[in-house]
């Protein structure tokens, strides 16, 4: 039986109302999880001068690796550099909301932690930043996953997470990785 | 001007737009098994992204 312009148009009415389903199916469960659960795109608008960075600020030396601040909030700093992560070991807490703050003196890298959502750009000129709750212990591994030039493949660092009786800082409220 | 549809040649309707009764017929299948096929597609697409979103993003933990 041949379908008639009516029948036409009833279908494609009836398939509209399937993509609509798709479409707000899809659009609900984002805004669910971005409002109720709290996962969202990581995004900050921060300007660092990639050719001081090391020189003065937060991302100095001694002030690289995981901090307890005094207000509580935990917070590891990492340089994102041509070939390696500084430090290329951070020790963080499983269970409690967790700060990672990257920053690039060179060219455009990349991070994410194994098994976690966290995944950032990290681009010169820009503090990137990520908040999350670790929920599994272990040695986690943190790629690069821009490609940044010929040692790419062997930029790789570990973000320990540990029990949260076993995270102790010292009294400068720091913890590391220990020799590597 | 060709003014029979049995009779044009190509596979479009005449010059007025109509179809000949057994090229009708022939056509008349076919939306149920494009709309079949598109939701197959369809379904699997949004199946795939249901099992990404259930089984990978939410055990991953929050991020922000």
């Amino acid at each position: 039986m041949a379908a008639s312009e009516h029948d036409v148009v009833r279908s494609e009415l009836r398939w509209a109302l399937v993509v609509g389903g798709f479409v707000a199916v899809t659009m609900g469960l984002t805004l669910f999880a971005a409002l109720a659960l709290h996962r969202n795109p990581p995004s900050n608008l921060e300007r660092i001068d990639p050719k001081t960075l090391h020189l003065s600020g937060e991302f100095t030396e001694p002030n690289l690796g995981t901090r307890v601040e005094a207000n509580g909030q935990i917070t590891a700093r990492i340089v994102a550099t041509q070939f390696a992560f500084v430090p290329a070991c951070v020790v963080l807490p499983e269970g409690r909301e967790v700060t990672l703050r990257l920053a690039s003196p060179d060219v455009i890298h990349g991070i994410l932690v194994s098994g976690t959502n966290v995944n950032t750009m990290v681009v010169p000129g820009y503090v990137s930043q990520v908040h999350t709750v670790f929920r599994t212990t272990g040695d986690l591994l943190m790629p690069c996953h821009e490609f940044c030039g010929l040692g790419h493949s062997q930029m790789l660092a570990r973000v320990r997470v540990v029990p949260g009786d076993q995270f102790r800082p010292d009294a400068q409220g720091r913890i590391s990785c220990g020799p590597q | 001007m060709v003014s029979e549809p049995v009779r044009r040649r190509g596979n479009g309707p005449g010059e007025n737009g109509e179809l000949s009764a057994s090229e009708l017929t022939r056509l008349g299948p076919v939306p149920s098994g494009a709309a079949a096929l598109a939701s197959i597609a369809v379904g699997s697409l949004l199946f795939a992204w249901l099992l990404i979103y259930l089984a990978i993003y939410l055990p991953r933990g929050m991020i922000g």
